[in-house]
């Protein structure tokens, strides 16, 4: 599959027709937050990053980017990266089609400093999907998505995940929109036998785990005048024939590969607002209830985890385009996030502000 | 769970307040849209609206071009546009760039060009201004928590 994804970046960076033309966008950002871990420890570090994609477009129907990041750290020095990627993206359809067929693939290498080494990181990703419009007002998808990560100095860290998701967007009542989407996915990865953990003398045997996912997430969003506009989301995660694996467990939760993974449910609100004249105000609020997998502390101790996680953010974007010339839009973004834990190294709370400038030519 | 119970009261009491039933969007000093509401980036707005300078902001959302607007219906109302006749086969497409008509083709492509679910649900969550890849986004170094 890796090799399939390396192949097609490698075929559309050869052609270079006529009306082949370029793009660029690079974005800075500078952010403070007193919580850079995300657990009790509560470090404050203030950071700042850079990022520039080159986009090129041999054809109308697609698009190759070239992408780099550098993200640098004040206090923790040594969480500062280095990102380069590629990406391709096709629409093969024509924009008169009820039917739009939609793939991309892109690739990710992440580098830390020597002390973070563990986390790097090669990733690879795929998507198809399909859509087709049933009315003027409805329109369903389907889809697959691919991801292999492979962390360089720390296999055990490995996963694969395949997914399947379906989704169906439709109109009542005016101006409320409806949105439903479900997915299955699968994930790959090394998980560690419990009953080598606890015997004497310890064997850490390592086995394959096979995580399945099922998730369903309906969306409401309308509009609130002419001005302000909302959504609420709510998404129900479960794992299917769940057997509680354990996996290998990192000292930082921040960079934790298992830190993402969870099931329970989530609702969110998001709210969007031009009140302020040539102004975008963004603002929301989520909660999340989560089940973690079961983490392995050496030398023997099994942790279970579950959080209650609640978020808030606050953002001002300022676009201004330009008909001839670059593109601009400085922004600013506030966070407050409070999290509960069954583990107690997970209870914190998070003010952040980002400020940054995104520049389009 | 208690902070979604007030969360759910809160969204049911701006639907009483603002009216649950549906009004065209587009409805503006007894001018009413034809324009079908359709958002399928979910954001509340009707994609559909269009935003001629390119700012992410709909045109029916700023008040000096509605402005505009209204006075120019005014002006023509005794005029009709018609269709320019003799283009024959003349594709429009060909005085776009590449960029251009890719941008209009990934444009019916905000549905189906990401998901919600899989194993990092929720980590989409925020302004989607692009600038908080950073630690408080949910997301550093590649990974998401």
């Amino acid at each position: 599959m890796r090799s399939l994804l390396i192949g097609i970046l490698i075929l559309f960076f050869l052609p270079v027709s006529a009306s082949a033309d370029f793009g660029l966008e690079i974005k800075f950002s500078e952010s403070f937050t007193n919580n850079i871990i995300s657990d009790s420890s509560e470090l404050s570090d203030s950071y700042s990053s850079t990022n520039a994609v080159l986009k090129y477009y041999p054809f109308p129907q697609v698009e190759l980017n070239l992408k780099s990041e550098y993200s640098y750290y004040s206090e923790l020095v040594a969480l500062g990266n280095l990102m380069s990627g590629a990406e391709l993206t096709a629409i093969p359809t024509s924009a008169e089609s009820p039917v739009v067929v939609y793939f991309n693939a892109s690739y990710e290498n992440r580098s830390y400093r020597e002390a973070f080494s563990v986390y790097n990181t090669d990733t690879y990703e795929g998507m198809a999907s399909v859509s087709y419009i049933l009315t003027p007002t409805a329109q369903v998808r389907g889809g697959f998505t691919y991801e292999n990560a492979l962390f360089k100095n720390s296999e055990e860290a490995d996963k694969e995940v395949y997914g399947v998701i379906g989704g169906l967007n439709l109109t009542f009542l005016g101006s409320n929109s409806l949105d439903i989407e479900t997915g299955y996915t699968f994930a790959d990865f090394i998980s560690i036998e419990e009953e080598g953990i606890l015997a004497y003398p310890q064997v850490l045997e390592e086995i394959d785990g096979d995580l399945k996912s099922f998730y369903i997430s309906p969306r409401f969003s309308r509009a609130l005048g002419r001005k302000l506009g909302m959504n609420i989301t709510y998404t129900f995660l479960s794992f299917v024939d769940y057997e509680e694996p354990i996996v290998y467990s990192y000292a930082t939760g921040f960079l934790s590969p298992w830190g993402s993974v969870w099931d329970g449910n989530s609702v969110t609100l998001n709210l969007k607002s031009y009140h302020i004249p040539k102004m975008i105000i963004t603002g929301g609020f989520g909660y999340w209830n989560k089940r973690m997998l079961r983490t392995l502390e050496f030398p023997d101790r099994i942790i279970p985890r579950e959080d209650d996680y609640s978020r808030y953010y606050l953002g001002l974007s300022w676009p201004m385009p330009a008909r001839s010339g670059p593109y601009l839009e400085p922004s600013i973004q506030l966070d407050i996030i409070n999290n509960t834990s069954t583990n107690r190294l997970y209870d914190y709370s998070t003010f952040s502000v980002i400020v940054g400038l995104t520049l389009r030519m | 769970m208690r902070i979604a119970s007030v969360l759910f009261t809160s969204i049911c009491m701006i639907f009483a307040i603002s009216g649950f039933g549906g009004y065209v969007l587009l409805a503006d000093d007894g001018i009413e849209s034809k324009e079908v509401f359709v958002d399928l980036d979910g954001d509340g707005f009707n994609d559909n609206i269009p935003d001629e300078d390119n700012n992410s902001i709909p045109d029916t959302a700023e008040d000096d071009k509605n402005l505009d607007e209204n006075e120019g219906l005014l002006a023509s109302s005794d005029s009709q546009f018609k269709p320019i006749e003799g283009l024959g086969g003349f594709n429009l497409n060909s005085l776009l760039s590449n960029s251009e008509i890719f941008g209009k083709l990934k444009f019916l492509t905000r549905a189906q060009s990401c998901c919600r679910g899989g194993f990092e649900a929720g980590s989409d969550f925020g302004p989607g201004n692009g600038i908080g890849l950073g630690a408080v986004s949910g997301c550093a170094g590649g990974v998401c928590h």
